[in-house]
C-alpha cells in the first residue's frame, strides 16, 4: 500500500478504473475521512454520514471517468458529491425532527477532567451552533474552517464563485458569533458564581 | 482604514487568511483605534479558535471499517457495474434500432392492410360483372334485378376492410389456399343471386343471439308472390330456390329467394 502513497490521485483512480483494487483502496483511505467528516458535520449523525460516504465511493466505482482533473482536485470533486446527496437528505428529511445523538468525545492527552469537560462543552456548543446554520451558510464553514479548504476548492465543491464562498463564509461566521453570544455572555466565567444576599 | 472596509477584512484577518501584508497592518491598526472593530475582531479570533478545536476533535473521525470492506465489495463486483454501464451506453442505440423495426414493421403491416381493400374493392367489382351479367337473363323478374344489383353494389361499397375474416386475412399470405378459396367463391359468385333476407310475418322479432340456422329448401315460384316478388307467369310451375333462417324455436323467420 505504501507504494500507492507516492501517486497522485488521478494515476490511482486511473489503476482503480482499470481494475485495480489496492489503487481503489489506497483513494478510499486517502479521503474517506474528509468526506466522512464533511458529512458529520453537515448532518450532525453518524450514520448518515457512513451513508453518505458509501454513496461517494460507490459513484466512484460505477463512474470513474466522471472525475475531471481539469476541474478540480479529487478531493473537491468527492465533497460535491457529499454536498449533493447530504443536500438531497435534506430535502428528504425536511419534515421529521432528529433525534440528537451525543457526538464521542475523546480526552485530549495531558487534560485534566474539568479541562476536559469545558472542552467539550466549548465543542458541543459550537458544534450545535453550526449544525443550526442554514445549509448553504453551514457548507461554507464546513468546507473552508473545519475542512480548511481555499476559496477556490470550496468554490468547486459548491458550485459556485469564490466571491459567493467569501460572502457566505462572512456571513455563516457572523451569525455563528451572534449564537455563540448568548452562551458567552451568560457565562460567568470561571471561579465567579452568581449569588444573591439574603441578609 | 474605515470600519465598513474592516468588516470586511476582519474575516479573512481571524482566519490567518493569504493577505497583503500593508492591508493587514492597516487592519490591525484600525482594530486598536476602533474599539467596535477591536472587538469584532477579538469575537472572530475566538471563533476560529474554537472551530479549529471542534475540527482538531473532529479529525480523529473516520467511517467504519465494514464500510471499507462492504466497498471493497462492491468493487470486486463492478463488472458487473460495468456491464449495466455498457448496457446504458448502448441503450440509445437499441432503442433507435428497435424503434426503426418497428416502424418497419408497422409499414409492413399497414400495407398488408391496405392490400386487402383493393383486393377485395377488386373482387366486389368483379363480383358485379356476373351478377350483371345474370341480371341481363330475362328469366329474372326486373325488380328482382334491381334488387339484387343494388344489394351487391352496396355491399361492395359498405363492406369495410376490417370485417374481413381472419381466415381471409390468412388466406391471402398462404398463395396455395388463397387460390382455392378465391376460386371457390368465384364460383358461389357465378353461380348464385339472392335477394334480401324478407321477414317472415308470422315470425316475431328475431334475436341473432338466440341462435338459429339457414336451411336452403326449393318453394313453388308462387311462393314469391307472398312476398311482393313479380312472378314469370310462363314459369310458374318451376320451382326456386330459397334460404330460409330458421329460429331455434324452429320457426321460419326469413327468407331469401336464390337463383
Amino acid at each position: 500500500m505504501t507504494a500507492f502513497s507516492a501517486q497522485s490521485d488521478s494515476d490511482l483512480l486511473r489503476r482503480a478504473a482499470a481494475g485495480d483494487e489496492d489503487a481503489f483502496c489506497a483513494i478510499y483511505r486517502r479521503h474517506q475521512a474528509s468526506i466522512y467528516r464533511f458529512a458529520l458535520q453537515m448532518t450532525g449523525s453518524t450514520s448518515q454520514a457512513e451513508d453518505v460516504t458509501q454513496e461517494v465511493f460507490m459513484a466512484l466505482i460505477r463512474d470513474p471517468s466522471s472525475f475531471d482533473a481539469g476541474r478540480g482536485t479529487l478531493r473537491a470533486f468527492l465533497l460535491g458529491i457529499a454536498r449533493n446527496h447530504v443536500l438531497r437528505r435534506f430535502d428528504k428529511d425536511r419534515y421529521y425532527v432528529p433525534i440528537d445523538v451525543e457526538a464521542e468525545t475523546r480526552p485530549a492527552a495531558g487534560e485534566g477532567p474539568l479541562d476536559q469537560v469545558s472542552r467539550d462543552e466549548v465543542i458541543e456548543t459550537v458544534r450545535r451552533a453550526i449544525l443550526s446554520l442554514p445549509e448553504n451558510y453551514r457548507e461554507a464553514v464546513v468546507l473552508c474552517d473545519l475542512q480548511e479548504l481555499s476559496y477556490a476548492e470550496a468554490a468547486v465543491v459548491l458550485s459556485c464563485a469564490v466571491g459567493t464562498v467569501r460572502s457566505r463564509l462572512h456571513r455563516g461566521r457572523a451569525m455563528l458569533l451572534e449564537k455563540l453570544q448568548p452562551a458567552r455572555q451568560s457565562d460567568p466565567g470561571p471561579g465567579v458564581k452568581s449569588a444573591r444576599c439574603f441578609a | 482604514m474605515n470600519c465598513e472596509r474592516f468588516a470586511g477584512l476582519v474575516t479573512d484577518l481571524a482566519r490567518h487568511g493569504i493577505m497583503e501584508a500593508q492591508l493587514r497592518e492597516e487592519a490591525l491598526n484600525h482594530a486598536h483605534e476602533c474599539e467596535r472593530c477591536g472587538m469584532r475582531l477579538n469575537g472572530e479570533l475566538a471563533l476560529t479558535a474554537k472551530l479549529r478545536m471542534l475540527a482538531e476533535r473532529m479529525n480523529q473521525m473516520r467511517a467504519s471499517q465494514e464500510l471499507e470492506e462492504r466497498l471493497k465489495i462492491a468493487f470486486r463486483s463492478r463488472e458487473f457495474l460495468d456491464t449495466r454501464q455498457k448496457v446504458g451506453v448502448f441503450r440509445p442505440w437499441t432503442t433507435a434500432a428497435a424503434a426503426a423495426v418497428l416502424i418497419a414493421l408497422g409499414i409492413v403491416l399497414a400495407s398488408w392492410r391496405v392490400a386487402p381493400v383493393n383486393e377485395e374493392g377488386d373482387q366486389s367489382s368483379d363480383t358485379t360483372k356476373p351478377v350483371a351479367a345474370a341480371l341481363s337473363d330475362d328469366s329474372i323478374p326486373e325488380e328482382l334485378a334491381e334488387k339484387v344489383m343494388e344489394k351487391g353494389e352496396l355491399e361492395a361499397a359498405a363492406t369495410p376492410p376490417a370485417r374481413q375474416s381472419p381466415r381471409k386475412r390468412r388466406g391471402k399470405r398462404n398463395p396455395a389456399v388463397e387460390t382455392r378459396r378465391g376460386s371457390d367463391d368465384l364460383d358461389y359468385r357465378e353461380i348464385e343471386i339472392a335477394t334480401d333476407f324478407l321477414p317472415v310475418n308470422y315470425g316475431g322479432p328475431m334475436n341473432l343471439q338466440d341462435g338459429g340456422q339457414i336451411v336452403r329448401v326449393e318453394l313453388p315460384r308462387a311462393a314469391l308472390l307472398n312476398f311482393g316478388l313479380p312472378v314469370n307467369m310462363a314459369r310458374v310451375d318451376e320451382r326456386v330456390k330459397a334460404d330460409v333462417v330458421i329460429g331455434a324455436d324452429g320457426l321460419a323467420r326469413a327468407i331469401r329467394f336464390v337463383q
